[in-house]
């Protein structure tokens, strides 16, 4: 077990910059969700903590210990870093058995054949799968896999355990059980843990924090909630959950002035009379009854409804605006007035 | 599942990285790498750099008195002789080489996409000469259909003067047409099969015939296998030897091979700027040729579909004209593969072969007790069958490490190691052999091999680097990556991992890669030409004088001795391992 810091880790190829600038620290047991869009840069970040790819700027170090310099020219390949990997496909060796997957990286160590028994045992049981010894990988289901794959990282007790999008192989039904299993597992073990994904539901109910990534740059880091309820940036917001996204001018008077002749009124630390996006998440929106009232209040029409079972997401006009709201109510049509509170909106000013 | 505490407790116990990966001082990968990377350089490079020094040299290259000169290229462009004999082989290459699309494409539709009669037998006919040296189909065209063949002499004497000569240039062209056509053939019906049966489904859909199908998608699906076999065919008929020697030399059509060499072999001063230039010339051309080919595979996809499912695409019907497609294809499995065939076998068993005399008055084993009398023969059979069996496993090994090296290591000079190892495709196996027989003179150590098999088995191996490693490359690039990622990250290093993971998962394609070398190594006869030695004779280098100086009999023995060891093998592989040898 150990922490993991890196500080200012780059990544590029050619001119095409994947990493630009990283600064992370994760603690002892931790467990990080690295979260954004497909090409974003987790996957590269993950491959240079391991010690499958070098940096080309900064220092990573795990437990302490610098396993990449790329000004002093160190780098610890994967082989010597002890970490654990586990890959999307899962990249169990399809000509040994479950067992032998599991057991060769303790004949790697050189640790005695009985201990190696006892051990591989111990981790197929682990990970229930004890049954499952003498099978060979094609003929085990998806889920089956990965287990034996996190088995195979977990015997020889790596310091960081790596997973690389381990969900997406499996089916839709067994991910939320699959969720539950290695977070519980996770704590169970204390393994600090790394965890790609740009499944945004699987970053916030899993992790103690989240790292949220796009374009080759740390966006934000914070705890689920804090990344959920307080986006750094319009990107954060829209990627993690959904938003509403008003253009406008803020004046000194904490009003916004919005595209399409909207007006309504925000709390924010962002200074007055600047330009500034307004996200606003379709759960804060509530239709209006008549006698009830919000700090904003709008007039829109419900052009489309999308039926989710429990709820509704409205899609609606509002002036020349498409907005969309959530709501417990699910026979809503025609004109609705609807409101939202000030402070659940969340003001960004505009990058120039 | 077990207790937390058991989990803590182990813990503390394997918590460091394990020892042995420690040892920073051992790092095999760079050793391993960068030797095989020189082995990789030397065996390509050592028959080439000679033969260019030759070409630019005043005098033989063991002589000390010699300079840098452009001399031999200008007497070169000044011979007529050269003139012609290039003229006449880009004829005879480009006939030979439509011949051979031609019957290969038509033989691909008929057995893979239609439900003509007969087709896995005829389907496995047509592709014997890919395992038949080119020497033995010539002989058998020679025994069967040459002026006073055995088919000739029937014709003769039934239907008056045949009509055809094979002691012409498209004569010589339609035998090297049946010796390349299997290789048109399979790129042809590689890509018949793969290609995705929606597509034809959805043309149909679209209200298309199945014959407006054929000529609209169909067809031109076929376009890029026959280009990249095409080149590859033509390149091999600008360097097959046993044609221009057996056919061209007595009707005194010289083509590019027999040019060089009558310059080097059969005369007593060979003139060896002048054969060396002739031989430059012709790699650089043959050069052009396989950049080509690489162009136009570039981009495969462009052309190819694949499928993800493994859907067959459906059959064409023919109709009436099935039977008519049955005939002609069992025609010309017969008449040009099998006939031939058989008269070299028949050859081996009899004093005379000629319709005249019937075969039970001449029916001998006197050949056979011949070449069992005669050392030399008796020796290249047993040197053939070690160059195939030892050299077979040596190179398999170099191009498997080969194929490590390039796709599954981070080696500096990966890239540059993987289009050089393309480049003994450009040299022709006679040629090699010269090259080779170069660096003997110039390297004295060597030199003391020139008298053993070790010679040729490198020669051997320079020339079938590309066949072997193709077979290899092919399969590495199949295997995740992520399984090699996933045995590092466990703690095994770059060596362990190949040893562990990749190498297990490669031995299909170091099984078909040992067949293929195993069969290409048995059957070649022109690398060795001018390298064997007393004591060094191999098969295909022993027929080949035999041939040319008129001891049919006992070389049609020696053939057939050269054909039963290939079907040995090629069974017993298939028994035992259950790996077909093309495809």
């Amino acid at each position: 077990m150990a922490d993991l810091r890196l500080a200012g880790v780059s990544r590029r190829y050619g001119a095409f910059r994947a990493l630009d600038d990283l600064n992370l620290d994760v603690a002892d047991g931790e467990f990080l969700s690295l979260l954004g869009p497909s090409g974003c840069g987790k996957s590269t970040t993950l491959g240079l903590i391991a010690g499958l790819d070098h940096p080309t700027g900064g220092r990573i170090e795990i437990g302490g210990r610098v396993v990449a310099d790329a000004a002093a020219g160190r780098f610890v390949p994967a082989e010597r870093r002890n970490l654990g990997l586990v890959l999307q496909s899962y990249a169990l060796w399809p000509h040994m058995t479950v067992a032998q997957n599991i057991a060769l990286p303790l004949v790697i160590r050189k640790i005695p054949k009985e201990e190696q028994r006892r051990k591989a045992e111990e981790y197929l049981d682990l990970v229930e799968m004890s049954a499952y010894g003498n099978r060979y990988p094609h003929e085990l289901s998806g889920g089956q896999q990965q287990r034996v794959a996190l088995a195979r990282t977990l015997v020889y007790e790596p310091v960081v355990l790596l997973l690389d999008e381990p969900l997406s192989n499996v089916d839709a039904k067994l991910r939320e059980r699959a969720r539950t299993w290695i977070k519980e597992l996770q704590r169970r073990l204390k393994v600090t843990t790394i965890f790609v994904t740009h499944d945004q539901s699987e970053a916030l109910t899993m992790s103690d924090r989240v790292a949220v990534i796009s374009g080759g740059r740390l966006m934000q880091v914070g705890t689920p909630l804090e990344v959920y309820r307080s986006p750094a940036t319009a990107f954060v917001a829209d990627f993690v959950g959904s938003a509403n996204f008003v253009n406008g001018h803020l004046n000194g008077n904490g009003e916004v002035s919005g595209s399409g002749g909207i007006r309504f009124a925000v709390d924010t630390h962002v200074p007055g009379n600047t330009d500034v996006v307004v996200a606003v998440r379709p759960e804060d929106i509530r239709p209006l009854g008549s006698g009830e009232s919000a700090d904003n209040e709008a007039e829109v029409e419900i052009v489309e409804r999308d039926f989710l079972g429990a709820r509704c997401v409205y899609h609606a006009r509002l002036g020349d605006n498409r907005i969309r709201f959530e709501s417990g109510i699910l026979s809503l049509e025609g004109r609705q007035r609807i409101g939202f509170a000030r402070k659940s909106a969340i003001v960004f000013a505009e990058e120039k | 599942m077990t207790s937390a505490q058991g989990q803590t407790s182990a813990t503390a116990r394997l918590a460091a990285p394990p020892a042995a990966l420690n040892r920073w001082w051992w790092r095999p990968e760079g050793a391993i790498q960068w030797a095989v990377a020189v082995v990789v350089v030397f065996l390509i490079l050592a028959p080439i750099v000679p033969l260019l020094m030759q070409a630019v040299s005043s005098e033989a290259l063991y002589k000390a008195d010699r300079h840098t000169t452009i001399g031999n290229f200008v007497r070169l462009l000044n011979d007529p002789a050269f003139g012609r004999a290039l003229a006449n082989s880009m004829l005879f290459a480009c006939i030979g080489t439509v011949l051979a699309q031609g019957i290969g494409a038509t033989l691909a539709v008929l057995v893979g996409r239609t439900n003509m009669g007969l087709r896995g037998l005829l389907g496995n006919l047509v592709l014997w000469p890919v395992f038949i040296s080119h020497l033995v189909i010539t002989t058998g065209w020679s025994i069967v259909y040459g002026p006073a063949g055995y088919f000739t002499t029937i014709w003769k004497q039934h239907l008056g003067t045949e009509f055809w000569s094979l002691y012409t240039i498209p004569g010589m062209a339609l035998v090297a047409a049946v010796t390349q056509a299997p290789i048109a053939y399979l790129y042809c019906l590689g890509s018949l099969r793969s290609s995705d049966p929606t597509l034809e489904d959805s043309a149909r859909a679209a209200g298309l015939r199945p014959a407006q199908i054929f000529r609209r998608i169909t067809l031109p699906l076929l376009t890029p296998a026959l280009l990249v076999s095409g080149i590859l065919n033509f390149v091999m008929m600008l360097e097959v030897v046993s044609i221009p020697l057996i056919f061209g030399r007595p009707a005194r059509i010289e083509l590019l091979m027999s040019y060089i060499y009558e310059r080097s072999k059969s005369v007593a001063t060979p003139d060896y700027g002048l054969v060396a230039a002739a031989a430059t010339l012709l790699v650089v051309l043959v050069l052009v040729l396989v950049a080509l080919q690489r162009v136009i595979l570039r981009n495969p996809q462009r052309f190819v579909t694949v499928g993800g499912k493994a859907q067959r695409p459906r059959q064409f019907s023919l109709g009436p004209w099935r039977w008519v497609a049955t005939g002609l294809v069992a025609a010309y499995a017969v008449l040009f593969v099998l006939l031939p065939l058989a008269g070299v076998v028949a050859y081996a068993f009899a004093k005379l072969l000629t319709p005249l005399v019937p075969f039970t008055r001449v029916i001998t084993i006197d050949n056979f007790l011949t070449v069992w009398n005669t050392e030399t023969y008796r020796r290249s059979v047993i040197n053939s069958m070690l160059i195939s069996t030892i050299g077979g496993a040596v190179v398999t090994f170099i191009v498997t490490m080969l194929a490590l090296v390039v796709h599954r290591s981070k080696f500096r000079f990966g890239r540059e190691l993987d289009m050089i190892s393309l480049l003994p495709r450009a040299v022709p196996g006679m040629i090699a052999g010269i090259g080779i027989y170069y660096v003997t003179t110039l390297i004295p150590p060597l030199g003391a091999l020139r008298q053993t098999i070790v010679i040729l088995m490198i020669a051997f191996a320079m020339r079938y680097i590309p066949l072997g490693y193709g077979a290899v490359a092919t399969a590495i690039l199949k295997i995740d990556p992520q399984l090699d990622r996933s045995a590092r990250s466990v703690g095994a290093d770059w060596w362990l991992t190949q040893r562990k993971v990749v190498m297990p998962l490669l031995v299909p394609a170091m099984i078909s890669s040992y067949a293929l070398l195993f069969v290409y190594f048995l059957k070649d006869y022109s690398t060795g030409l001018f390298l064997v030695a007393p004591g060094s004779e191999v098969l295909g280098t022993t027929m080949l004088q035999m041939f040319v100086s008129g001891q049919t009999g006992p070389a049609c023995a020696l053939a057939t001795i050269q054909l039963v060891l290939t079907v040995l093998f090629v069974l017993l592989l298939r028994r035992i391992t259950g790996v077909s040898i093309h495809g």
